[in-house]
């Protein structure tokens, strides 16, 4: 399969969305989750997959019937290993997670740079507050659909949602902050939040922003990290989203530390940011 | 050996230091294949509902569901290797379910044909008559949804409950990209010119 079918493919789902969107937000919103999965049939199938893990270990243990004595001696070897093995990878996790950037393509450098990280951590003071990144839900690269809505003549501001994991109901579109059209600069602000029990965005912070002057990004990495311009419009249209709620065991939850990274293209950097996918 | 076991443990001591919510599926499949259950967890929790209300639409009722929605589990939790994270492990899982439920039909020797299947979720607004108004509306709209051909409802479902690509669709249902497409469209299609119809007539 070659990559630009891949890509077509992808815009040909995205096109079907917006062409049927409309039947789409009906049924998602009055016929989805009919019913929620009983708990003793959760407890099941956890039982199931528990005692599978079981019966695989004692495989293991099992095989090749090597003497007590070795497999007491490889085991400490083992942990030994482990230990050491498992704190490099926390170390280079921790990293990882600091310069999380949602899995954006366009700008993947960022997750190999740490002074880039350093850099970004200095100018974006919010995020430091915060401390530890909470959980989301899902690691799925920021909606790669985001791109192909772009395609008028007029400058967009187009919202992109973390993973297909959530159902927005209720959008609204960025206003395009008139300086940077002005100044013809392009970016996106990567906004964290938490989920009422009835789908209503709470607290929404800025986790990361990047605003460029279109021209000078010829390296296709975001040039200015922590540029706050679009902040505040891509705040004001997030927190007027409403979203599905979330249920667990039969009950509305709050979803913590939801992600949503606010697009902001001008039509010519539109090429310089798809090109990279 | 050793190294065996010291992967499967270092798996496990690494994984419980992390927060399971960022991980991909493919990779939490991978991670449960290796002992770890917490990322079965993740895992289950994440798509156990889509699955359900799957099954539920495409086999007519609950206590059938039940058992395919156990059945599916079951397979995923006994795939072992034979899981390989080339695909999306949704579209995997979704393939699982229309597995299932052909050989249920076949069993039963019957093609599925517009049961009547209108449970709803009681929604959750604010004042009872708006309920009422989207109880019937979803009524209607599943009434629709029963009354496609079977494969173009299981292509409909696919795309809104299991939220699989065109692509995907294809695969699952074992047919070509564009087939999937037009049964995708024919379905969107025809729901969209009934719904207008039932609002008009109310």
């Amino acid at each position: 399969m070659k990559p630009e079918d891949r890509n077509s493919w992808r815009r040909e789902d995205h096109e079907f969305q917006q062409e049927f969107q409309d039947v789409s937000e009906v049924f998602q919103k009055v016929a989805t989750n009919v019913a929620t999965v009983p708990a003793d049939l959760d407890r099941h199938i956890k039982e199931l997959a528990s005692s599978q893990v079981a019966e695989e270990l004692n495989d293991h243990w099992l095989l090749g019937g090597i003497p007590q004595l070795s497999m007491a001696v490889s085991l400490m070897f083992a942990i030994g290993v482990l230990f050491v093995v498992s704190l490099d990878r926390y170390e280079t996790e921790s990293r990882l997670v600091l310069t999380d950037g949602q899995g954006a393509p366009e700008f993947a450098p960022l997750q190999q740079e740490g002074e880039r990280a350093e850099q970004l951590r200095k100018s974006v003071p919010e995020r430091a507050n915060r401390g530890a990144p909470r959980e989301q839900f899902t690691n799925e690269p920021a909606a790669e659909s985001a791109g192909y809505a772009a395609m008028s003549a007029e400058p967009v501001a187009l919202t992109s949602a973390a993973g297909d994991d959530y159902h927005l109901l209720e959008r609204a579109d960025p206003v395009y902050p008139q300086p940077a059209l002005e100044q013809g600069i392009a970016g996106w602000v990567l906004i964290e939040f938490n989920l009422s029990m009835e789908g209503k965005v709470e607290e929404p912070v800025v986790v990361e922003a990047c605003g460029m002057a279109v021209n000078s990004s010829v390296d296709q990495s975001c040039s200015e990290y922590g540029n706050p311009i679009f902040n505040d419009a891509a705040l004001q249209a997030v927190r007027q989203f409403r979203y599905k709620p979330r249920y667990a065991e039969g009950r509305a939850v709050v979803v913590e530390g939801v992600r949503y990274r606010v697009r902001f293209l001008l039509p010519e950097s539109k090429q310089t940011l798809e090109q990279d996918r | 050996m050793s190294l065996a076991i010291g992967q499967t443990l270092a798996n496990i001591s690494y994984s419980s230091r992390r927060s399971y919510g960022r991980k991909g599926d493919d990779e939490l499949m991978t991670a449960y294949q290796s002992g770890d259950m917490r990322a079965f967890d993740e895992l289950y929790r994440r798509f156990k509902q889509p699955l359900y209300s799957f099954l539920i639409r495409q086999s007519g009722g609950e206590p059938v569901a039940r058992e395919l929605f156990q059945d599916v589990w079951l397979r995923v939790i006994s795939s072992g290797k034979r899981y390989s994270s080339s695909g999306r492990f949704r579209s995997w899982l979704f393939t699982l379910a229309h597995n299932r439920l052909v050989d249920y039909y076949r069993q039963q020797d019957r093609i599925p044909e517009g049961e009547a299947l209108t449970d709803v979720a009681a929604p959750t607004s604010d004042s009872p008559e708006q309920d009422a108004i989207l109880m019937e509306r979803a009524e209607r709209l599943l009434t629709i949804v029963e009354s496609l051909p079977s494969e173009q409802k299981e292509a409909f479902l696919l795309r809104e409950e299991g939220g699989l690509t065109i692509e995907e669709i294809a695969g699952t249902q074992n047919i070509a990209r564009e087939a999937a497409k037009s049964r995708l469209r024919y379905a969107y299609g025809k729901i969209r010119t009934k719904l207008a119809e039932t609002e008009n007539e109310t």
